[in-house]
């Protein structure tokens, strides 16, 4: 039998059984990171258990584990620096920077055995911390450098020796998987929890919400969310608004389509319809539509909110109303401050040309009564010259003067004709001034039917030959009034006479007393006033005269005088017959008493 | 007529010539009066201060003065005659207020009927000769009595003188 086996010698067996142990202890680091695999898969206790056993096996001061933070590749050092475990937060910070830039840089594992000597890392030594030696090895997932693993300060005074970056190159590898899924885990759980949380939030903020919100898609607008205040704004609970398209929704308000939405921007929110009317249960509220695209779980949406605006529409309503009101209010009063204005314009007219009319008629005084006189002494002349023809006494040849004759029959018609030019002159010249009392302010005692004469006579190129006058005075007592305004009514209504009557026709006068009214009613036989038009005939204005010939104030101006001396004015009318115009006044107008007495007294 | 038979003496005043003329010649053809006529109300107070005057007819409103003032001043000169105003239709209420104040007759509207101012012209002179006749006659009793107080005084007189001639 051989002895071949036992040949071995002591050195030899010594060093298999280094290896031998080196392997199982290798074994045992991998069996106990692998179970730490299935103990657990929080980041921390794994990265706790890779430190622990990687410190325990290497035989050193102090171990750590850095990660790189996915998301966040621009600035590696400082992210890096951040996930530092197990005390090598007391790592200087220059070290840690100088450690990763290295290893980023050059992906392979580093030993330095004495730092100080390290052209590397000499400058960076801190009291604090004081660095010997140090080993750091690549955490690597799917070919990607994800993290370090560094132990610092062996306690074997020579160093880490390249047993201890492979066995070190070992665990990180061993680790590194794990360390990845237990990030990703991380990474899940906190990236569910944040969605989680914000779409409890989203829902709390849709139900709270005082406004109607619905969700649909950008693709077919069908709906895939609403909340109570959409269901009130529809009048449809959610079971029959989800699934819907909008426009079946709400018919009225216009919708971006597919395309249309690609143009908003994300947030961006676009007014679709304001003051909406929706009605529902009987009742009609209005909205306000608008839509914003948003993104929600990674999706893009379309978001249309509904605002009730009804009581803004009632309030506007309301006030629009309120204007409306206003405005009428204030076009009748500009119509009534119009029309009185336009009124106390022609008054002012009637008083400023009865002024002129009255002067007029004082200046034509002289030369009418010289001419009215002369003609009548010229009359009286040519009698006694007459008379001295007639005389025997007078030589024959004189008197059988035929030429001498014809010129006397000459002069006596122009004498006789001068008269009555003259007495036709002082005749209206007598009414001009009858008409323009200059007694304005006062109130008078006047004889209504010398008024009448006096307006009749100024209007005598209006009757001509077509229209008859017939008067049928009774006898009337002197009326306390503004005779000149009176005058003015007069001439008003004989004017719309002599005007109603298209041809030939008659104008019939009457005064009569009735209790204590006096009453003057001017009759013609015109064309008469059509029904529709007689309540509107005292309304300042009113004119169915053509441009230039009515001002349409006639009849409002009569009205109001009528009113101020405490009467009114009749009408009566058939179309085709004529209309009758009645003045009626008081004798003593209500308050012309005191107004007459101190006109007086002055 | 009055009754001294002198000849009946009628002044008008207007600053109107035309007025003056028309009035003039119809007087002139139809009475046998006097006519004065002066276009200025001073050169009428001058020439009528030493005539003798019946009637005196004048305008209202007239440069230097009124007819108003200047009837005023004939008043003062010749109380007897009779004072008429000739006014435009505008003068008329001022023409009443003066009625009282001068004394006025009768005023006489523009333009005036020559027949309507003749009549009162007649009127205003038989009145002017009645109260002259009046005022002659007023004079003529004062004058009697006079008399007959004086009488009687001389008859006191003798009485006492043959009282005392007796006792």
């Amino acid at each position: 039998m051989s002895a071949e086996p036992q040949t071995q010698t002591s050195a030899e067996l010594q060093a298999e059984n280094r290896r031998l142990r080196r392997s199982v202890d290798e074994l045992t680091i991998l069996n106990t990171i692998g179970a730490a695999i299935g103990s657990t898969i929080d980041l921390n206790e794994v990265i706790e258990l890779i430190v622990q056993e990687s410190a325990k096996h290497l035989d050193v001061e102090q171990a750590s584990v850095m990660l790189l933070d996915h998301g966040e590749v621009s600035d590696p050092f400082r992210t890096m620096a951040r996930k530092v475990y197990s005390g090598s937060d007391a790592i200087p910070f220059p070290l840690r920077q100088q450690l990763t830039g290295w290893m980023l840089k050059n992906q392979r594992p580093l030993v330095v055995n004495d730092l100080a000597a390290d052209e590397r890392f000499r400058s960076i030594t801190s009291a604090d911390f004081p660095v010997k030696s140090l080993l750091s090895v690549p955490l690597r997932a799917k070919g990607q450098m994800v993290g370090l693993l560094n132990v610092f300060n062996k306690h074997d005074p020579d160093g880490f020796t390249a047993e201890d970056q492979r066995l070190l190159s070992i665990i990180a590898s061993q680790s590194s998987q794990i360390v990845e899924n237990a990030r990703l885990y991380e990474e899940l759980q906190r990236r569910s929890s944040e969605a989680e949380d914000s779409e409890t939030k989203y829902r709390a903020l849709m139900e709270e919400s005082a406004e109607a919100i619905l969700l649909a898609t950008v693709s077919d607008q069908s709906i895939l969310e609403v909340n109570n205040r959409a269901s009130e704004m529809t009048g449809l609970p959610r079971g029959r608004l989800l699934g819907r398209t909008l426009e079946q929704v709400l018919p009225l308000a216009r919708f971006p389509d597919a395309s249309g939405c690609v143009s908003m921007c994300n947030g961006e929110t676009t007014l679709l319809a304001t003051s909406m009317p929706l009605a529902n249960s009987g009742e009609t509220r209005y909205y306000d539509i608008s839509a914003t695209l948003v993104v929600y779980s990674s999706n893009r949406l379309l978001q249309v909110v509904g605002q009730d605006v009804t009581q803004r529409e009632q309030l506007a309503a309301h006030l629009k109303g309120h204007a409306e009101e206003l405005e009428r209010e204030v076009e009748a009063r500009t119509g009534a401050l119009r029309d009185s204005q336009a009124r106390l314009v022609q008054q002012e007219k009637m008083a400023a040309l009865g002024g002129l009319v009255a002067g007029i008629a004082h200046e034509l005084n002289t030369p009418i009564g010289t001419i009215n006189s002369s003609a009548d002494t010229l009359a009286r002349c040519l009698d006694t010259v007459r008379k001295t023809l007639c005389d025997p006494s007078t030589p024959e040849s004189i008197r059988e003067n035929k030429r001498l004759q014809q010129v006397i029959d000459l002069i006596e018609d122009i004498a006789r004709i001068n008269k009555l030019a003259c007495a036709r002159i002082v005749s209206i010249v007598g009414s001009l001034r009858n008409f323009a009392r200059l007694d304005e302010a006062e109130f008078q005692s006047a004889d209504l039917r010398e008024g009448l004469d006096s307006t009749l006579t100024l209007i005598r190129h209006e009757l001509k030959n077509r229209i008859n006058v017939v008067k049928d005075y009774e006898d009337i007592p002197p009326v306390l009034c503004h005779p000149n305004q009176i005058n003015q009514v007069f001439m008003n209504l004989l004017v719309n006479a002599t005007q109603a009557i298209p041809d030939k026709g008659e104008i019939r006068l009457r005064t009569f007393l009735d209790g204590d009214e006096v009453g003057v009613s001017i009759t013609d036989s015109g064309a008469g006033i059509p029904k529709e038009n007689l309540a509107a005939i005292f309304d300042p204005g009113f004119t169915t005269k053509g441009v230039g010939i009515g001002t349409g104030l006639g009849l409002s101006i009569c009205f109001k005088i009528a009113e101020d001396h405490g009467g009114r004015i009749d009408v009566e009318s058939d179309v085709g017959k004529g209309s009758t115009f009645t003045l009626w006044l008081p004798i003593t107008p209500p308050d012309g008493d005191d107004e007459g007495s101190e006109g007086k007294s002055e | 007529m009055r009754e001294s038979g002198e000849t009946t003496v009628i002044a008008i005043v207007d600053d109107e010539e035309m007025v003056l003329t028309s009035l003039r010649s119809f007087l002139l053809l139809e009475t046998d009066y006097e006519v004065e006529t002066f276009t200025s109300p001073e050169d009428a107070i001058i020439t009528l201060k030493d005539k003798p005057l019946d009637l005196v007819i004048s305008d209202y409103l007239m440069p230097g003065m009124t007819g108003i003032e200047f009837l005023l001043e004939m008043k003062k000169i010749h109380p007897f005659a009779t004072r008429i105003l000739l006014t435009g239709y505008a003068d008329k209420e001022n023409a009443i207020k003066a009625i009282n104040e001068v004394g006025l007759y009768q005023y006489v509207e523009k333009p005036w009927n020559n027949d309507d101012l003749k009549l009162t012209i007649e009127n205003g002179l038989e009145r002017r000769f009645l109260m002259e006749k009046l005022e002659n006659k007023i004079q003529e009793v004062e004058n009697k009595i006079q008399e007959v107080q004086n009488v009687q005084q001389n008859l006191q007189e003798i009485q006492a003188q043959i009282i005392k001639a007796f006792m």
